[in-house]
Formats: structure tokens, sequence, C-alpha cells
């Protein structure tokens, strides 16, 4: 027997039911574990007043629990017809109205408008919806109005058809013939018609809700490039997505997760370019998660990760559609997540966190040396803070004369080893960047401000710490905004070497680099070696790990991906110029 | 199954053999002529290279151990074979050994050895426990780091004016017989010692270009090591390059640009250590698999801990620095080398004669 334990009551869907459909054999059982109960409890109050209940025990216990295993499984029979949830529709409205009322008592929000179709016929409907999830202006104009004002002609079963096919004017209409349908529609935020004398009932997609407009992210800022940002909508994300690629191939395959919140998830890929191994390992892996609620991608990207123990995240997001559009056309699965403007890619590569959005928009000289200083810049944010605590502590005859010099009267008369000093001032500084994220935006500018004086002037001013560890740790912080995706990342390893360099100066630092390295070859994302093109070596994807070449010349897909069809562009592309002969 | 792709192999056999003889003038006993020596040694190593992967040719999809017990029969190939893994060992704990001590005695005086050594054979175990594909990824971003970082150590020695080629004369002015004396111990250092690999040819994906990574990784360790060697004597001279303890170290210390790119010793110590970690991998590696080949053991993974124990062991008991040199040129290379080096051309000659008097 499966355990049911986090099924939801409410949409109870148990392999008894799906054996025993008829309906006579379900109430018939229902009667008969009635019977056993009052012939069970009949016996006990016996034998517990002939005082013989020591010796019935054990049978008296055997009997409980076999009828306890009964109730389980009639359980959901019993939730069945108390709800009336996967129940067929009445023929009677007012049956259906009160079910509905009866699920969703206590929703204030819900409305369930009665009224009566056309002026003459008088024939009993209702429409249900939930306030503020429907446009109340398609509602009236296009479903109310034309339901009250168009003569109908007597027979029923016409008159479905009639209002579907001449009345409503909706763009989507379906037909639904259970509660528990009625139910998921009415949450989806549609609006459903109940007619009287027909087991039908038609769904009017009118979603409306009150959503923020597209406009220009936060998190990826670009001088070039388009300015639009995903938003909390999942249609929105998935038409700003087909707008960019206009393409039968680009598949966009919708399924819900989450028992209690029943979030809309969408896996949007490329048929001929992506590698289908990647799309079936990301659906088995999304099959698998049975959660109660999905509030945020970051939900899903903790379910779905290669390593969930490792520092380094293996499941890339973006938060725009030229980024995400741009990543499927290599190759990779985008998964959108209601209610979340950060959509999801995988396969997550290192090399990732160095690319750009801008950097294919702008010329590839300045692209390539700016790519040098991301690599750059992350080793630096890593490695300085240890490097100087290394330095200062066991090797100084690395440094240059004068700089010795200078760096030895800074620090002299400051009361920490270099090692707690460093350590103090980054956790000052991640404290100054939370509060700076956190804060109210009118409290962030005074904080910067504190913080300045604070960990710069005065600090060293008062003989706390030393000028250069306020210059490493303000170059460290500025190096780590260049490569955002990483920042996270970077912040721990930077905690991590500065404590081995504090133990073992530099020999300490270089072991904490080649363990992080070997930890980094070790990982895969959906099965490419999160490390390629790198390792293991791929020299035509190198085309745009440390340079970016020029578009002409970037004529193959990233191969690490394994697509199918690698080929992005003909032969021959690259500009001549021509001359005139004058 | 376990995959090694060509380039890794061929990342991993330099690695193994550059990575700790870049801090070693090879061949002093014949002293200008030293590089000369290496080009020798090297053309012997590519010969013996060549015999290793003709072995490997025979024998496509087995290691070493069990080339050995398939060659000579259980009886007599079982405690050979162990004797192999004992080899491979102990140049584990050897390797281990001389790079603690140079570590030790360059920037961490006061840590007690058996710390530094134990840090070393914990990071060996934890690559060999993610497995070889990780092992050869990693040897990929490796390779690259500490050949870039050493040649450009000699770049700078010759820009700083430290290095002066006249060192160098006279160019060959030895006699044969010196040169001759001074081969034996370069062509077991590094270019012999790939023996080790006949332990991991079996996992290179393409078996047909085996022979020519083998072939090309000696070569371009030779040239490595030429090109090494040359700026060491010229920068040192010979004489205090055949005493220096590291010379690659006293070298680093040459290094000085304007006062302000020097003392870089620590520094390149601390990189060059990589290919001693590598190395000691290597080995530590071959060691495992054949053990756990003649042991039966399914799981590799556990023979990780008591080996690297006996490893630790093996390096923390032998006395100085200085005695580890004197094991390594004077018993090493004339006793142990040559038997365990020499042995796959017996084999081979085995195996052909096999052949020959029972025709398929």
């Amino acid at each position: 027997m499966t355990t049911n334990n986090h099924s939801d009551p409410l949409y109870p869907d148990h392999e008894w039911l799906a054996t025993n459909k008829s309906a006579v054999q379900q109430l018939n059982a229902l009667l008969e574990y009635a019977q056993q109960v009052e012939v069970f409890s009949k016996k006990a109050d016996a034998a517990f007043r002939a005082g013989q209940w020591l010796k019935m025990l054990n049978s008296l216990k055997e009997e409980y629990q076999a009828l306890e295993q009964q109730q389980y499984l009639l359980n959901p029979v019993y939730l069945t017809y108390a709800n009336g949830i996967k129940q067929a529709l009445s023929k009677e409205a007012a049956v259906n109205v009160n079910g509905l009322k009866a699920i969703f008592a206590q929703c204030s929000d819900l409305i369930i408008r009665e009224f009566n179709l056309g002026a003459t016929e008088q024939i009993p409907a209702a429409l249900v919806m939930i306030e503020g999830m429907v446009d109340r202006g398609a509602i009236n104009e296009s479903i109310l109005k034309p339901l009250l004002f168009t003569k109908y002609n007597g027979d029923i079963n016409g008159t479905l058809a009639f209002i579907k096919a001449n009345v409503l004017s909706v763009a989507n209409i379906k037909e639904i013939r259970t509660v528990r349908e009625v139910v998921d529609e009415v949450l989806a935020g549609n609006a459903i018609l109940i007619i009287d004398k027909s087991d039908i009932a038609l769904v009017s997609e009118v979603k409306g809700w009150e959503s923020r407009s597209v406009e220009e992210p936060d998190t990826e800022a670009v001088v070039r490039g388009p300015r639009e940002g995903f938003v909390e909508t999942i249609r929105t994300n998935t038409a700003l997505l087909r707008r960019k690629i206009k393409n039968p191939n680009l598949k966009i395959e919708a399924l819900k997760v989450g028992e209690k919140t029943q979030t809309a998830i969408c896996i949007a890929y490329i048929k001929g370019i992506v590698d289908e191994r990647i799309v079936q390992e990301l659906k088995k892996r999304l099959d698998k998660i049975e959660i109660d609620a999905v509030l945020e991608s970051g939900y899903i990207e903790n379910l779905i990760e290669d390593a969930p123990f490792s520092l380094f995240p293996t499941v890339g997001n973006s938060e725009k559609p030229d980024n995400v559009s741009a990543k499927l056309l290599e190759g990779r699965v985008a998964v959108f997540v209601d209610g979340t403007p950060f959509v999801l890619m995988v396969p997550y590569l290192f090399v990732e966190a160095f690319q750009v959005s801008e950097d294919y928009y702008s010329r590839p000289y300045y692209t390539t040396f700016i790519r040098w200083l991301r690599w750059f810049a992350f080793f630096t944010s890593t490695v300085l803070p240890a490097l100087y605590v290394a330095i200062t502590t066991y090797h100084q005859e690395l440094l240059p004369q004068a700089l010795l010099t200078s760096i030895a009267t800074a620090q002299e008369g400051t009361p920490f080893p270099a090692v707690v000093e460093a350590l103090l001032m980054q956790i000052i500084y991640e404290i100054l960047r939370e509060a700076g994220v956190r804060l109210p935006r009118p409290v962030g500018s005074a904080v910067s401000i504190v913080g300045a004086l604070v960990i710069g002037e005065a600090a060293v001013t008062a003989g706390l710490v030393g000028a250069p560890m306020v210059v490493i740790v303000g170059g460290t912080a500025i190096s780590s905004f260049l490569i955002p995706a990483l920042s996270d990342v970077n912040a721990l390893l930077r905690i991590m070497l500065i404590i081995m360099a504090g133990f073992s100066g530099i020999y300490g630092i270089i072991l904490g680099f080649i363990l992080t390295i070997i930890h980094q070859c070790s990982l895969r994302s959906f099965g490419v070696p999160y490390m390629s093109p790198l390792a293991p070596i791929n020299v035509s994807d190198l085309k745009d790990v440390f340079v970016r070449f020029p578009w002409w010349a970037m004529r193959t897909r990233p191969r690490v991906l394994g697509g199918q069809n690698p080929l992005r562009e003909k032969a021959g592309q690259k500009p001549k110029a021509q001359t005139n002969n004058n | 199954m376990l995959r090694i792709s060509k380039y890794q192999l061929f990342c991993l056999m330099v690695l193994f053999q550059f990575g700790t003889t870049a801090l070693f003038v090879l061949g002093a006993k014949a002293n200008q002529d030293a590089w000369f020596v290496i080009i020798l040694a090297m053309a012997a190593g590519l010969v013996l290279n060549v015999i290793y992967t003709e072995l490997y040719k025979q024998y496509p999809n087995d290691t070493l151990v069990e080339i050995i017990i398939k060659v000579l029969g259980k009886g007599l190939g079982t405690p050979l074979a162990f004797l192999v893994i004992f080899y491979f060992i102990h140049i584990a704990a050897h390797n281990i050994a001389e790079f603690s001590y140079i570590i030790q005695s360059t920037f961490l005086p006061r840590t007690p050895f058996i710390v530094v050594a134990g840090i070393f054979v914990l990071a060996a175990g934890y690559i060999l426990f993610l497995g070889v594909e990780v092992f050869g990824r990693t040897s990929e971003v490796m390779l690259p780091i500490v050949v870039v970082f050493v040649l450009s150590v000699y770049v700078l020695v010759y820009i700083s004016g430290a290095a002066d080629l006249g060192e160098l004369q006279p160019v060959l002015a030895s006699d044969w017989r010196t040169l001759l004396k001074a081969l034996p111990q370069v062509e077991n250092a590094p270019f012999g010692e790939t023996v080790v690999f006949l332990m991991y040819f079996c996992y290179a994906d393409d078996k047909q270009a085996v022979q020519k990574v083998a072939l090309g990784a000696v070569f371009m360790t030779g040239v490595l090591l030429v090109i090494g060697t040359i700026t060491i004597i010229a920068t040192l001279g010979i004489a205090y390059a055949t005493i220096a303890a590291v010379p690659f170290l006293s070298v680093l210390q040459a290094i000085n640009i304007s006062d302000i790119l020097t003392n870089l010793d620590s520094l390149g110590v601390s990189i060059i250590s990589i290919g001693g970690l590598y190395k000691m991998a290597t080995v530590y590696f071959a060691g495992i698999s054949g053990m756990a080949t003649l042991l039966n053991f399914k799981q590799k993974k556990w023979l990780l801990i008591p080996v690297g124990l006996f490893i630790l062991w093996l390096a923390v008991s032998m006395p100085s620095f200085t005695f580890q040199r004197f094991l390594g040129q004077e018993v090493s290379t004339p006793y142990i080398h040559i038997m365990f080096q020499s042995m796959p051309v017996l084999l081979l000659c085995i195996c052909i004669l096999k052949k020959l008097v029972t025709p398929v």
C-alpha cells in the first residue's frame, strides 16, 4: 500500500478509487464498513460489561486494526461524498452552486453571481470566479451582458452549444464536467458558467490580475542591449521569450508543482538544438519533486541541482529574456516558475559566470579585455586578502623594501594579528553589504556614509585596523562586483582562504586553491562537466571563454552541451570591405 | 567505465615527469653538459616508452599488475606484482618526504613535518577519492599553471640579468664516459618512471593514440627540462648548482626586477608543489589500483585510507632531506629503479616469445 501521507484531503486520488469506479460499489463498501463498526462497538461494549475484556483484548485489537485499515482505504470515498469534489457536475445548477459554496466556505474572495439567462426564458445560471484574478471589464462586457440580453430558444443542450458558439465573446472557451475541474479553473483565475439542466460547465478564460509591468531589472543592468525584464506572471514571461524566438520549435511544456500552491512551471527549450537527454533528465528531476509549496524558482533550484553540498551553483538564473533566449539557442533548457521573474537555466557551467549578455552586443575587442578583467577580478577577490595575511604573517620578504616599511608602519600598534583583522573586516563588510540591501532606500545612504566613515577613516585613526587592510578589503569588494553570479561563492571562498593563510601561509593558499579547482572539476551540471570547456578542454568552445570571437567567427554552438545541430551560421560571413574604383 | 582522454593522459604524464624534476639540476655529474645528458636520457626515455606502450598494445585492457600475472602466471606473478606495488608506494613516500622537507625548510620551519606531509596526503587522497576522471580533468587545469609559471620564472631570470649563458662553457667538453655515467640517473628519475602509466593506459579512451601521447609527453618534458637546466646552470654557475639543496629555489631568489619582483621563492615552491602533489597522487593511485586487483577489492576507495597512512608513515620515518637525496641518487637509481623499469622489457620479450612458441 502506498502511503498517502502528504496527499491533500481536498484532492483524494487513491488507487482504491481508481480500481472501483462504480458509485454503487463505493457506497455499498461504505455502508458495510459502518455496519462493521456498529457490530464491533457492541461486541466491545458487551465484553467490557461482562468483565472479560482482558481475555478478549488481543482479538479485539486485531479487529480494531482491520477496521482501521478499512477506514484508511475508504477515507477517500468518504471524502468524495462529503466534499463532492471528484463528482461529476449535477444537472441542477443549485446543487452545483451549493457544492462550490461548501468547498469555498470562508473564502470571501469567491464571487458567485446567480442570474437568469435571457430576458424571457428565465433559465437559472451562475457565474463563478475569484475577485481580483479576473478581468472585471471582460466579465461585464463579454460575458454577462451578452448572456443577459440574448434570446434563447427552448431546449437546454442546444442552449449550451448556442452560448458557446454565438453568445460569449471570449477568445478561449472550454467545457468541463467535474467539480474538481471547476475548482481548479476558478483558482486559476477563470470565470465558470454553470447553467441549470446541464451537467457541463463553460470556462471562459478571462484571467486578469494586477501585475508589475515589464521594466528594466535591477540585477542585470546593461549599457547596450534590451532593457526589458521578466515579471511575476508566467504567461507574460513565456510570451516575452516567444517574441524573441519566433519559431514553432521553441517548445514550452507546462506542469504543476507544489501540492498546496499548485504553482505553474514551464520548461522551455528549442527542439533540434537541445540535447534531448538534458530535457529528459530535467523532466525526471521535476517529476520527482513532492513539496507543499513553490514560491520562487529557488525552491526548484534546490531540488534539482546536481551538487547540493557544493558552494558552487550548478543551476543558472536570469531575469532577462534576451539572456534566456541566447542560452536556449546555445542548447540549454530554461525553467519558468510562476510568481518570480528569475528563470532557471541548465546546464550551468562555471565559465557562464564570466559571460554577460552585453558581451555579445558590443564589439569583441573591448569585450575580450573585460573578460580578462573579470577573471583577474575573480582571482583577486578570492585570493587577495588571504595573500595579504600570508605575506604579512609569514613571508615578509616577498614585498619590496619600501612597501614593506610602509605596511609595517601602518600595521604598527594595531591590536589584532593580520588573520583576525582580515576576518573581522570581511565580516563587517558583509554586514554593511547586507544592511545596504535590506534597509529601506532612504536609510540606505545613511548606512553607506556611516559604514564608509566607521570602517574607513575612524577605524584607522582609532588604531583598530591598519590602513592597508582597509585598502585590501575595499579592493576585494569592488573586484567581486565584477562577477555578481559568483559573489556569494566568492565571499565564502575568501574567508576559507584567509583562515588557511592564517594557518600555513602561501602553502595553505595554494592548497586551498588546488582543492577548490579539484572540487570544481568533480562537479557536473545535468551531465555536462562543470568546468568544461576548460577541463575537459574543448578547443572549439574556447572561442567564448577568455576571448569573445566576433559573430562571424563563432560558427558553432558550444559543443560541450552536446546539442544536435552545432552549426550556427554559414561559412563566409566575415564582412569584406568594398573598394570604390574612382 | 572511467575514461581518460588523450589530452588528459598527456597532461598527467608531463606533470608527473616535469612537476618534481624542475626543482633540481639533472645530470649534474656531467657538469656544464647536464643539458646534453638530458637530451640523451630523453632519447633513451623515448625508447623505453616505446617498449612500455608496445607491451600495453599486447594487453590493451589490462593494468601492469594484470599484465604481470597474465604473462608470468599466478605463482611467479603475484609476488612480483606486490613488489611493483610497493615500488609505487615507495616513490609516493619518497616524493612526499622530499616536498614536505622543501616546504618546511622554505617557509614553515616551525610546523611539524607530519602536518605538512599529512596535508599533502590528504589532498592527494581527496583527488583520488573523486576518481580517475576528475584526476585527469584537474590535470588539464594544473599543467598550464605549472608550465606557465616555471617558464615565466625562466624568462624573469633572464630579464633581471642574473643569468649568464657563458657559464655553460666549455660546451660538450666532457668525454663520453662522464656523460654515460650521468645518464642512468636522469634516465630513471623522470623518464623511466613513466612505467607507472602502464597502470593508466588501459583507461585511455583512444587506444590508438596512447603511444603517440606517451612519446609526446616524454619529448615535451625533455624540452622543458633542457631549458630549465640551462637556465639554472646559467644563473647559478655549475659549482653552486650542484651543491644547492634546491637549485630552482636559488634561481627564484636571483630574480630581481627593479626591487619590486624579488624573493619569489616561497610563492614559487608552493606552485611547484602542485607538481609534487600530482606525482604523488599518480603513484598513490597506481599502488591502490594494483592492490585492489591483487586483493580482489571491488571498492578501491577504501584502500585510500590504509595506503595513505602507510605512505605517510614511510615519509615521516625518513630521517632527513640529505638522506632523501642520497637514497634517491645512490640507492634507488642503480638498484631499484633499474629493476622495475626494465621489467616491462622482459615482460614484452616473454610475451613475444610466448606468441612465437604457441601460434594462434
